[in-house]
């Protein structure tokens, strides 16, 4: 059960991250480009991403950067764009089946690595910034998105409230945010938003999956180390939420069937892994207190389930639910994490809770975007351990560590988004 | 008595499994993975909610069940006698699922070391039904909320007003959880009914993938599995004319951006001929409705259509076929007429030779991305198995199917039979 793995410093900002397992018929390159948060820049690197997988310099149209991908055997070249904390990362990757199993052994992983250093490092541009075209479709996909979030009932709430959970931080600012700035971006302004990205964030590669041969590698390595950079220092992973002096009870309302809960409790001293054990044991797992009480014992919703921000310290209960239920399923979970904090669980409960981590630490042996993510938040959080390793420590915690470490947790924040017209059925 | 398994391989993929006929009915298909960690394994009985009508050696006569009551069957099997099946699982570190669909409910596990006990207690308690008056009536609460979040949804909406509009009588168009009315007519002996006449285990197989072993899976079958006499389950469904019901909807819901589905009824087909057709239509469609096509480059950079447009093709061995294309759009009247005027432009056009190839390629590339995934493998090898074909099939109809297969499949795209769906807000 092991893989093999390793990293390396390349040069000021540059890491290479190397997780190979034969059993792989594919592998994955991605390039990741980490920055503090910014605000104002924030929508437009993320803009600038997304035109960087739309069309290059070698495929100026979409539909030929499309069909180039497409004769590679379906390699995929996608970007992606998170928040961790006061961080944002940037995630330009490609996905490819090995040579070994292309018809005839055909060589195409040199080509398909070619083609993701030409939409990161050569995109389409005219008279120096993005062309005016994708530039207007990608912001107009951009903001038909945001509009669209409203769709999904879950994700609209639990964007709300965020706002609430972390009023006053950045954190704060979530999508809806974004459109002001979209509207005002001009080609100009997300090329030069590109150029501060590749040449400020620090830039951490990877490949995982089969192996890549070294001339795939040094193709990679070359290319980035050609650029000119000043790539500033990396952000600390962890940027707690500080508890509000007041409890915040916050009410929306949007057209549903459904309420929405959501209630956060904060922290101020984080130890990962018997907090991760306290929550598993509260709202993670298909047995927890949560699933077992508020869903099976009330019948009170379909998911009540806890989950941690634990870049922010932060817990945040979720429930979907009847408004005239609301009280009794806060009253639930309310009692079942005063339970964990005074000690009330069985052995048997933190055993299961134990192992049920350590198997899922173990799972992502199986996945080669599993190991990448597993292997990019430890060296986010400035950890080594492999899952194995990993799925041991969780084994060495104790039911005290636990107590002490459910004890600091505070409320914070109850958000409900309520159903506009009281749940009555939708028109049709 | 030593089971023979047939042996289903592919060689250009360098993959394979095996299918054995259990003496107690169930058959079992076992991939085993090299170097892989985890295991997932599929109990699956082939009842979906479109099977609510039917009849056994017990019944007698035809008897026809709420809607959802495939659904809420699932729910309860969860709970044993002395206790819930989470809770033994939980022991085990295994995680347990299940799911309903239309045409199949699947019990699941994934299991990173050990997965002989989840395996046991997968065959254990699928079969050991206990529904009283009182856990039937706490499960009601749970799933109606499931109902109610699952109808907040205006793509589901949509989705469902569509197979509306397609269909006159045929169950499919019944949400898979049934309403939260028709769930309050459910009760323990329907329920026990249905179990009875589902869960026959000539009628249910087991798809088992990963860091396993194909003599330990047999001998827990073995043990697990006794011979079942079977029942002669039939299923009736209604006449369903090839017409449409009504050619035009629209629903209201909160949206941001206004949503159409187009969808076009088809001929059901079964086997690999449904295979066959459903490759070449899919072939058909990414040529010219695609992301690369013509089309969508125009209606894209027309601002006709974002790049949520997509299409699909929903089909199932036991009786249906649509075409659907469907996305956000601020006029969804102007992107129908574009597509009616684009079904008629590609009647007569030729096949673009180049894509058509990059596509087969493309295609190939997939399967292969498919095989480095346990639950991939495992889900595979349960839904070829329902569609009565293997799970290289696929890759068998990549190789021999032509251009020519690709046009004639332009032919589906009837608009006489199709129905046209939209949603936005009040």
């Amino acid at each position: 059960m092991t893989v093999d793995y390793k990293r390396t410093s390349i040069a000021k900002g540059i890491s290479l991250t190397e997780i190979y397992d034969k059993k792989f018929k594919s592998f994955a390159a991605m390039i990741k480009l980490i920055l503090p948060y910014d605000r104002d820049k924030f929508p437009l690197w993320e803009l600038a991403a997304e035109l960087l997988t739309v069309s290059c310099k070698s495929y100026p149209e979409k539909e030929q950067f499309m069909l180039a991908q497409t004769e590679l055997y379906n390699a995929n070249i996608t970007s992606s764009s998170l928040r961790i904390a006061d961080s944002c990362i940037f995630t330009i990757s490609l996905s490819c089946i090995s040579d070994e199993y292309t018809i005839g052994k055909e060589k195409i992983s040199e080509k398909a690595v070619s083609l993701l250093l030409g939409c990161l490092l050569e995109p389409f541009t005219e008279n120096g910034e993005f062309s005016q075209k994708y530039f207007e479709l990608c912001r107009s996909d951009m903001l038909d998105d945001i509009a669209s979030m409203i769709n999904n009932k879950r994700k609209y709430s639990m964007l709300r409230s965020q706002k609430a959970i972390f009023e006053g931080e950045m954190y704060s600012i979530i999508p809806f945010d974004n459109v002001e700035t979209l509207n005002k971006a001009t080609p100009q302004s997300v090329y030069e938003a590109y150029r501060e990205l590749l040449s400020k964030a620090c830039c951490e590669i990877f490949f995982t999956g089969c192996a890549v041969s070294q001339s795939v590698k040094k193709q990679v390595l070359d290319s980035i180390l050609a650029l000119e950079r000043d790539p500033v220092d990396m952000m600390d992973f962890y940027s707690p939420s500080p508890l509000k002096d007041r409890v915040c009870y916050k009410e929306e309302s949007f057209e549903s069937r459904q309420a929405h809960l959501y209630i956060a409790f904060k922290t101020k001293e984080f130890d990962e892994l018997p907090v991760k054990l306290f929550v598993t044991m509260l709202g993670s797992s298909p047995t927890s207190r949560l699933f077992m009480n508020v869903r099976e014992k009330l019948s009170l919703c379909y998911y009540c389930d806890a989950s941690l921000a634990d870049s922010k310290y932060t817990l945040i209960i979720r429930s979907g639910l009847d408004p005239e239920n609301l009280d009794k399923a806060k009253t639930a979970i309310y009692e079942q994490i005063e339970a964990i904090q005074k000690g009330d669980f069985t052995d048997e409960e933190l055993d299961n809770a134990k192992t049920y981590l350590a198997e899922s630490c173990l799972a992502n042996y199986d996945s080669k975007y599993e190991l990448n993510t597993w292997y990019f938040y430890q060296y986010l959080k400035g950890t080594g351990y492999s899952p194995e390793e990993k799925a041991r420590k969780f084994r060495e915690v104790t039911r005290e560590e636990i107590i002490r470490s459910a004890r600091g947790f505070a409320l914070d924040t109850v958000f409900v988004m309520l159903p506009e017209n009281g749940g009555e059925p939708n028109e049709a | 008595m030593k089971l023979e398994p047939e042996i289903i391989r592919s060689d250009l993929i360098d993959e394979e499994y095996k299918l054995y006929h259990h003496p107690s009915g169930v058959d079992v298909m076992i991939m085993k993975k090299e170097g892989f960690t985890t295991t997932e394994a599929y109990f699956a009985a082939r009842y979906g909610s479109v099977n609510n009508c039917f009849k056994t050696v017990q019944t007698g006569d035809y008897i026809s069940v709420p809607d959802g009551i495939a659904h809420y069957l699932e729910h309860k099997l969860f709970e044993n006698e002395d206790c819930g099946v989470m809770e033994l699982y939980a022991k085990t570190g295994a995680v347990a699922n299940a799911f309903t669909s239309f045409n199949v409910t699947a019990y699941t596990f994934s299991a990173s070391s050990d997965y002989k006990e989840p395996l046991r207690l997968l065959l254990d308690f699928v079969q050991k039904p206990y529904f009283t008056e009182e856990n039937v009536e706490k499960e009601r609460g749970i799933i109606a909320q499931e109902i109610k979040m699952t109808n907040d949804s205006p793509s589901r909406a949509l989705f469902f007003e569509l197979l509306d509009c397609l269909f006159y009588e045929y169950p499919v168009k019944i949400d898979v959880a049934g309403s939260v009315e028709s769930i309050q007519d459910i009760t323990p002996e329907l329920l026990y009914k249905c179990y009875n006449s589902f869960y026959n285990l000539n009628n249910m197989a087991l798809a088992i993938a990963g860091n396993v072993d194909e003599e330990t899976v047999l001998s827990i079958c073995d043990e697990m599995l006794k011979p079942t006499e079977n029942n002669e389950l039939s299923c009736r469904f209604p006449d369903e004319p090839e017409t449409v019901k009504r050619k035009r909807s629209h629903i209201t819901r909160q949206v941001g951006v206004p949503m159409f589905n187009l969808g076009i009824k088809c001929k059901p087909l079964h086997g690999l001929e449904l295979e066959k057709t459903s490759i070449a239509a899919d072939l058909m469609l990414r040529l010219n409705f695609g992301h690369s096509s013509p089309w969508y480059k125009k209606a894209f950079e027309e601002g006709l259509v974002n790049s949520s447009f997509s299409y699909e093709i929903f089909c199932d061995d036991i009786g249906y076929f649509i075409m659907m294309l469907t996305g956000e759009a601020k006029d969804p009247e102007a992107v129908y007429r574009s597509i009616a005027e684009e079904i008629e432009a590609c009647r007569t056009r030729d096949i673009d030779e180049k894509r058509f190839r990059a596509f087969l390629r493309s295609e190939y590339g997939a399967e292969v991305f498919k095989y480095n995934s346990v639950p991939e493998c495992a889900e595979s090898m349960l839904y070829h198995y329902l569609q009565n074909v293997n799970c290289f099939s696929t890759l068998d109809v990549l190789s021999k199917i032509t251009a020519d297969d690709v046009k004639n499949a332009v032919s589906l795209l009837d608009l006489d039979k199709a129905a046209f769906c939209t949603v936005s807000s009040k």
